[in-house]
């Protein structure tokens, strides 16, 4: 169903496109045009690019149409064509014969080439470079790099911070973690899958913390005013997940996450914008609180990573360890082709483009003001020269010969100089 | 027939074709400038689907830049014209050969 109505619209924009070259008059080769453009902005619509469609219709169908049909009524130039002055056909053509029949004919080659020569364009697609991230959430592990086989991935995070996601080639990659305090090496072999997200976390008390990797989702969150949230047992005991609701009602709590075993990530859950109250208790004994995310807010579209860890108050030999929650936060990934995804583009890697059509458009805004205004000066001064001196002579000449003049005289130059007789 | 990227690439080789044949067969100037933006609607699309299917933003980013520098070019460009029309009386480019065109 909505192929043919993509078809449709397809076959719309191209008649329309024909009937703006073949009609006489201007404004309605506009309005073909205009229509042209709104089929565009529906194929992008089809084409993932909602941002482009609005683009397409304010800026092209609406500003730069308008200023064209201004133009038009302003010069009153919807019948010129037909006031051609007649120039013979073939000197009209003789230049451009050759130059259609090879486009002409390029064309109908290209179009059988991807008509009968089954598909040219559809290749495989390769896939978003596989990414990760390496949060610390070891206390006593001071500081480590971690490394590929082609040399250093991420170093220096610090305790209770997350590096920010980097690429990492698909396939199977063995990762070396040197932590430099203690010269210690730690390996950890990964799959890493086309468009995937992961993140290498380093957990656990004491000299010799563990590392492991996780599966992360910062893909497109479609539910609106929400967050995806997940949470990671960086705890030496399993621990449950309990959202209490009410302080005064045992019974009103409800079990978010019944266990989660140490080293384990729970699943992804989607939560609404606000404030929350969330407390992890120990599994085995669900009265034991460990901790509570005091009034803890979730954003939106956000893609939070709430590691449960425990925390030494006092170091040294008698350390008291405490539990405490460390929520990674990073924004998801904004949907393609949307506001978001375009508005990132422009502001990191297009940042220099973006300047120079900065400048373009001054540019282009001072050509227009210097083209208009010069042309403005010199018909205003003529016209003031004429009035000021034609009105008035014309007056005075008829006064003296006797007679009406009703022509103006040929050359207003002159008659300064007749006056002046 | 599916609506496959092959489809959007033809529709917009198409377009970008009737806008080489405005450009060549108006005479009138303003209708010869809404040739040219219909040839860069056609590229437009093109890059559309071209993003769509690599499944990158670089293309809708080019679709972005290119309306502005359109919008530019149709200041610009209407500007001249109505300065053309201001001197010569006329917008037909058949007439307009002081530069030996």
């Amino acid at each position: 169903m909505l192929e043919l109505v993509i078809v449709l619209v397809m076959a719309l924009a191209i008649v329309s496109a024909f009937l703006m070259l073949i009609t006489n008059n201007a404004v309605h080769s506009a309005l073909f045009l205009i229509v042209t453009m709104m089929c565009i902005a529906f194929l992008f619509l089809t084409l993932n690019a909602p941002f482009l469609a609005m683009i397409q219709i304010t800026v092209y169908a609406g500003a730069i149409m308008v200023l064209f049909l201004f133009v038009i009524m302003l010069l009153g130039a919807d019948k010129l064509d037909a006031a051609t002055v007649e120039t013979p056909p073939e000197r009209r053509y003789r230049l451009f014969l050759p130059l259609a029949t090879a486009l002409g004919f390029a064309l109908i080659v290209m179009l059988g080439a991807v008509i009968l020569g089954g598909r040219p364009l559809d290749r495989e697609v390769p896939g978003r470079t596989p990414q990760i991230r390496v949060i610390n959430a070891a206390p006593d592990a001071g500081e480590f790099e971690v490394h590929t086989p082609d040399g250093v991935l991420v170093s220096g995070v610090p305790f209770r911070e997350a590096s920010a996601f980097v690429d990492v080639p698909a396939g199977e990659t063995r990762l070396l973690v040197h932590f430099e305090a203690q010269d210690r090496m730690q390996e950890i072999s990964v799959a890493l899958e086309p468009n995937s997200t992961s993140t290498l976390i380093v957990y656990g008390e004491g000299a010799e913390p563990q590392i492991t990797v996780v599966a992360d989702d910062i893909s497109t969150i479609e539910e609106s005013r929400s967050s995806r949230v997940a949470v990671f047992n960086a705890y030496g005991t399993p621990i449950s997940m309990i959202d209490p609701r009410s302080e005064f009602d045992e019974n009103d709590t409800i079990v978010l996450i019944p266990e989660l075993a140490p080293g384990q990530i729970s699943d992804t859950f989607y939560v609404e914008t606000g404030a929350i109250d969330w407390t992890f208790v120990n599994a085995a004994n669900t009265s034991e609180r460990l901790f509570r995310l005091n009034e803890h807010e979730i954003g939106i579209d956000d893609s939070e990573l709430i590691l449960f860890i425990g925390e030494p108050t006092i170091s040294g030999a008698n350390a008291i360890v405490r539990p405490s929650a460390l929520p990674i936060i990073v924004e998801a990934r904004p949907s393609f082709g949307g506001p978001r995804a375009i508005g990132y583009m422009l502001f990191t890697d297009f940042m220099l483009p973006f300047q120079l059509l900065g400048l373009l458009l001054l540019a282009s805004m001072v050509g227009a003001i210097v083209l208009t205004h010069r042309e403005a000066e010199r018909a205003k001064g003529r016209g003031v020269g004429r009035r000021r001196v034609s009105r008035p002579l014309v007056n005075v000449i008829a006064s003296q010969v006797g007679h009406e003049v009703t022509t103006a005289t040929e050359e207003p130059a002159q008659l300064p100089e007749k006056m002046g007789e | 027939m599916p609506v496959t990227i092959d489809t959007y690439v033809i529709v917009s080789m198409v377009l970008f074709s009737l806008g080489v044949m405005g450009v060549m067969l108006r005479r009138n100037a303003i209708l010869v400038f809404m040739s040219v933006e219909l040839m860069l609607n056609a590229t437009n699309l093109a890059l559309a689907s071209f993003a769509n299917q690599w499944g990158s933003e670089s293309g809708h980013l080019f679709v972005f830049f290119i309306i502005t520098v359109a919008a530019a070019e149709v200041a610009v460009g209407l500007a001249l014209i109505v300065a053309i029309f201001r001197s010569k009386k006329s917008i037909n480019i058949d007439e307009l050969h002081q530069m030996e065109g």
